[in-house]
């Protein structure tokens, strides 16, 4: 039986996560993307915020040796392999934090699988009980909100990359 | 005196393309590995505090953030 493809929205978090750490469930799905197991899926406005945030003087400081060349070149490896909608129409209103907005935007129109972060308000909408909740629920009935973690643990093997 | 413009032009594409094709054949283990093994353990709660202010910073101070 042929594994099951992922189409990831990988939250910003998940993304430095993944690349500046040598074990942990980030770093096994950015290197399954790689190796294509899982697609990315990107638009401007996500690439944008991964771009600012993997640049700001705060992270480049707190991680010798990310270099604005080998961001660049993270992000150019990303483009690459990403599934890239350079025209999102659909609007999500998300009060809670209108910042992850563009996610789910990008979540809706990519045909997303799972949306893959470590933030409690995004982990938190496909349950709530909020007008935002329902939304989402409505416009994303399959889709799944986990962390690394657990998407490690139930697609390691899809993934090409088991649990040690 | 200089570069030529058409050479440097040409230069510029040529180093665009090497730069592409050096993304297109590398993994991101090989790109980031030195900065994996400068890092250390790295905790997802301190990536996540490090995320959400700079991404605050990005966003602007538009009063788009998280409503606590």
């Amino acid at each position: 039986m042929p594994a099951p493809l992922l189409r990831l929205v990988l939250d910003t978090n998940v993304l430095l996560a993944g690349l500046v750490s040598r074990t942990s469930a980030s770093q096994r799905i950015v290197d399954a993307l790689t190796i294509r197991r899982a697609i990315p899926l990107i638009s401007p406005p996500v690439l944008a915020e991964y771009r600012a945030v993997l640049l700001h003087p705060e992270i480049l400081a707190r991680f010798p040796g990310l270099t604005p060349r080998r961001v660049e070149l993270a992000l150019h490896r990303l483009r690459y392999i990403a599934d890239e909608y350079r025209t999102v129409r659909v609007k999500f209103e998300f009060e809670r934090d209108p910042r992850d907005a563009m996610f789910v935007e990008l979540a809706i129109t990519g045909s997303a699988t799972h949306i893959v972060t470590l933030d409690s308000d995004l982990l938190s909408l496909p349950t709530a009980r909020t007008d935002a909740g329902k939304r989402f629920r409505q416009r994303l009935p399959q889709i799944l909100v986990l962390e690394p973690g657990p998407l490690v643990e139930q697609y390691g093997a899809a993934l090409g990359t088991p649990l040690a | 005196m200089g570069v030529p413009p058409e050479h440097y032009a040409k230069r510029l594409v040529e180093d665009g393309l090497a730069f592409q094709r050096e993304a297109e054949e590398s993994t991101f283990a090989e790109i980031m590995g030195p900065v994996r093994q400068a890092a250390g353990k790295v905790d997802d709660a301190e990536i996540v505090k490090l995320v959400d202010k700079t991404r605050s910073i990005h966003h602007g101070s538009n009063g788009r953030g998280k409503m606590r």
